[in-house]
């Protein structure tokens, strides 16, 4: 089973503390929902798991059937999508994925990337550069480098910002079949349509 | 090797990306061939001693570097693509792939700059072997500290003048043997006459990718 050991996890920027010694495991299977007000820390929890920030005090450990893991497997196996996640403009969506793929050293996989893309919604756009496509379909195409690679830890920080409703149900229906014991996904949000998307929910003052 | 593919994947993605948007490149053969221009009209019909014709090519490549090897670092903070690659990759991986990125920027400069230098300001005699090799250790030099300049720098508010500043004292030993090298070189003397130079070139070299390696990381991470 897949755990995170958050322990007396803080997180300070100056003087001023926005994350306060959380403490809590969460497990495989489990769909942690964060809440809060803006600037209670939900952003700056999903950073910090994502290792893209490092904690000012305590840790957080990610268990694997009991063993730590590390950094690159944190790289290969975590999912992030967040407001101010910015795919490269120059490049289509599929170029994108394709330097993805190979930075996360992910096996050659045959229409892999497209078929990807197509379940996102963006199938007939896969050679339009991300640069000029709408705030909506750049949303689609964050979620698809999220899901590249079938990640088991999925940290989606208001992932129904800028969608539709089929956008909106793409990700309902995504987050709910991350349900089996190796599997995470922590969603940030304050947007009343996704709180149904948790099966547990920590609030942050 | 999976480590090694995804520093490749880098270069190449910079590479790609440099044909589409000449973000570094135009910067850099700008500046050397305006530079080289104005010092040819200026001194052009005088003949140069060794010394200042070797510090005038190092001047132009140092400042020419000065003017787009940073790019490679500061697009990605100011686009915010920075995070992607953080999510992804190592921070090894990131450093080769940059470093060989600018070392290919470098490459073109030199191989637009040397014979536009030898139209403009003609070298009369050299030890062409000599002064070659100098040039290409010196790009490996440069190359190895700007890389990892450019990433710090490309996390300070105020980029532009940062990168030469916090550059020059870094770089001061590279400039100095290159300048010794391709002087050596302009004067004929042998390959065994820059025997210092050289050897200074490559222990800069080594010394700087592998303390990269070591902390790249903490420049790299939050």
């Amino acid at each position: 089973m897949l755990e995170i050991h958050l322990d007396d996890l803080s997180r300070s920027f100056g003087e001023r503390r926005v994350l306060r010694g959380i403490t809590a495991v969460i497990r495989g299977g489990e769909r942690l929902l964060v809440r809060g007000p803006n600037g209670s820390g939900k952003t700056t929890l999903l950073k910090v798991l994502a290792g893209l920030l490092g904690p000012t005090g305590g840790g957080f450990r990610v268990l694997d059937a009991g063993e730590a893991r590390d950094d690159a497997w944190r790289r290969r196996w975590t999912g992030y999508v967040s407001p101010d996640l910015v795919l490269y403009d120059e490049f289509s969506p599929l170029e994108n994925l394709d330097f993805f793929s190979r930075v996360r050293a992910l096996a050659p996989e045959a229409g892999r990337d497209r078929d990807l893309l197509g379940r996102v919604g963006l199938g007939d756009r896969v050679h339009q550069p991300v640069g000029t496509l709408s705030t909506g379909l750049r949303q689609r195409a964050k979620l698809a480098f999220a899901l590249q690679g079938r990640p088991r830890i999925l940290l989606l920080d208001e992932p129904g910002a800028n969608l539709d409703q089929p956008g909106r149900t793409f990700v309902a229906d995504t987050v709910t079949s991350f349900s089996s014991p190796e599997t995470i996904v922590v969603v940030a949000t304050n947007d009343p349509a996704e709180f149904g998307l948790g099966t547990r929910t920590l609030e942050l003052a | 090797m999976s480590w090694l593919r995804g520093a490749f994947a880098i270069l190449a993605k910079d590479v790609r990306s440099e044909v589409r948007t000449r973000a570094a490149l135009n910067a850099i053969l700008l500046f050397a061939v305006v530079t080289l221009a104005m010092v040819s009209f200026a001194i052009g019909g005088f003949g140069l001693a060794s010394e200042v014709h070797a510090s005038l090519l190092w001047i132009i490549m140092f400042f020419a570097s000065m003017a787009g090897l940073s790019r490679t670092f500061v697009v990605e903070e100011e686009r915010g693509t920075v995070m992607a690659l953080r999510l992804t990759a190592a921070g090894g991986q990131v450093y080769l792939g940059k470093f060989l990125f600018n070392l290919a920027l470098l490459a073109i400069l030199s191989l637009i700059l040397l014979p536009l230098f030898q139209i403009l300001l003609p070298i009369p005699r050299a030890n062409w072997s000599l002064l070659l090799g100098g040039l290409v250790l010196g790009c490996l030099a440069l190359a190895a500290a700007t890389t990892l300049v450019a990433a710090i720098v490309s996390q300070a508010g105020v980029k532009g003048a940062l990168f030469t500043v916090l550059s020059f004292p870094i770089l001061i030993p590279v400039l100095v043997a290159g300048v010794g090298t391709t002087q050596k070189a302009m004067a004929v003397q042998p390959v065994s006459s820059a025997s210092t130079e050289i050897q200074l070139l490559v222990s800069y070299t080594g010394v700087m990718i592998t303390a990269a390696f070591f902390l790249f990381d903490f420049v790299w991470r939050d």
